[in-house]
């Protein structure tokens, strides 16, 4: 298994986790206790990070240029740009669904809380972390069949 | 003007002016004359062709292949990236702004959800399309592809 998948596998369990715990969390201070900078920022700050974190590799290595040892090269980096694009079709398509579901079910002239909107931003956070982290390890097979230890 | 910069003026003039103006109309029509599933169909077809357009450029549109080269490819990859990032942020700007406008404890009307998907898609155009464009230069002409 190579450094990028295992992070994958990371990315997949622990990403949920991270991600998904205290951004509820951050949703539900804000219910409870009203609005306020410390959750809206902690919200701002698990989705930026969260949604971008795809990003990372591809810094990291801009920012390791002189290091000899390579640990994402061309086929790591075509792979991770196809399960990104991949994760985000999925996300699409979850907004839309989540959309059209929540206009059927209230109907046009009825409303919902304003906290459904961070937590249908939340639920998209996971769906885009399990599909990434999917797309990714179907595309080197899962196994460790990839030519290396 | 080889094809992927046509089409980067064509989404930037036409594609995304024409969401902003005509994406609208379903959830105009959905509220005054209440939702049937012709127009829910409509709007939600509508929406995932528009936010997922890029996939049949990519993938199946042949003539479109034959034009595009793998500098071409590396381009609309990064361009299309780059308006995921900025679609990604803008969701997160109008979640946020909704919040902190309306009280947590408050509604909010159901419509403002598929206004959002369709600035989204209109986000998603703009950015797909200037990107595009500043990578290929904007208008300098190319030795390869004029």
């Amino acid at each position: 298994m190579n450094k990028t998948k295992g992070e994958s596998w990371i990315y997949f369990f622990l990403g949920l986790a991270c991600f998904l715990i205290p951004g509820a969390v951050a949703v539900f201070i804000a219910y409870d206790r009203g609005i306020s900078f410390a959750p809206v920022f902690m919200f701002a700050g698990i989705v930026i990070w969260g949604g971008l974190f795809w990003l990372f590799p591809f810094i990291e290595k801009k920012v390791r240029k002189s290091q000899k040892k390579i640990t994402f090269d061309e086929r790591d980096q075509l792979i991770h740009k196809k399960a990104v694009m991949a994760a985000y079709v999925v996300l699409w398509l979850y907004f839309v669904a989540a959309c059209v579901i929540t206009w059927c079910v209230v109907g046009p002239h009825g409303s919902i809380s304003v906290n459904v909107m961070p937590l249908t931003l939340l639920g998209g956070l996971v769906i885009f972390t399990l599909a990434q982290g999917l797309a990714t390890l179907i595309q080197y097979g899962r196994g460790g069949k990839d030519g290396e230890e | 003007m080889n094809t992927p910069r046509r089409n980067a003026w064509i989404s930037l003039l036409f594609i995304a002016p024409l969401w902003l103006i005509f994406g609208q109309l379903p959830i105009l029509l959905i509220y005054l004359e209440g939702p049937s599933f012709l127009h829910v169909f409509s709007f939600a077809c509508s929406t995932i062709v528009g936010g997922l357009s890029w996939l049949f450029l990519l993938f199946f549109n042949r003539k479109a292949r034959k034009d595009f080269d793998e500098r071409d490819k590396l381009i609309f990859t990064n361009a299309t990236l780059a308006a995921y990032v900025v679609l990604w942020l803008y969701f997160i700007a109008a979640c946020i702004y909704a919040w902190l406008s309306v009280a947590p404890e408050h509604s909010i009307s159901v419509n403002v959800m598929p206004v959002v998907i369709v600035g989204g898609i209109v986000v998603f155009h703009l950015v797909q399309s200037i990107t595009t464009l500043v990578q290929y230069g904007w208008g300098i002409k190319e030795k390869n592809h004029e």
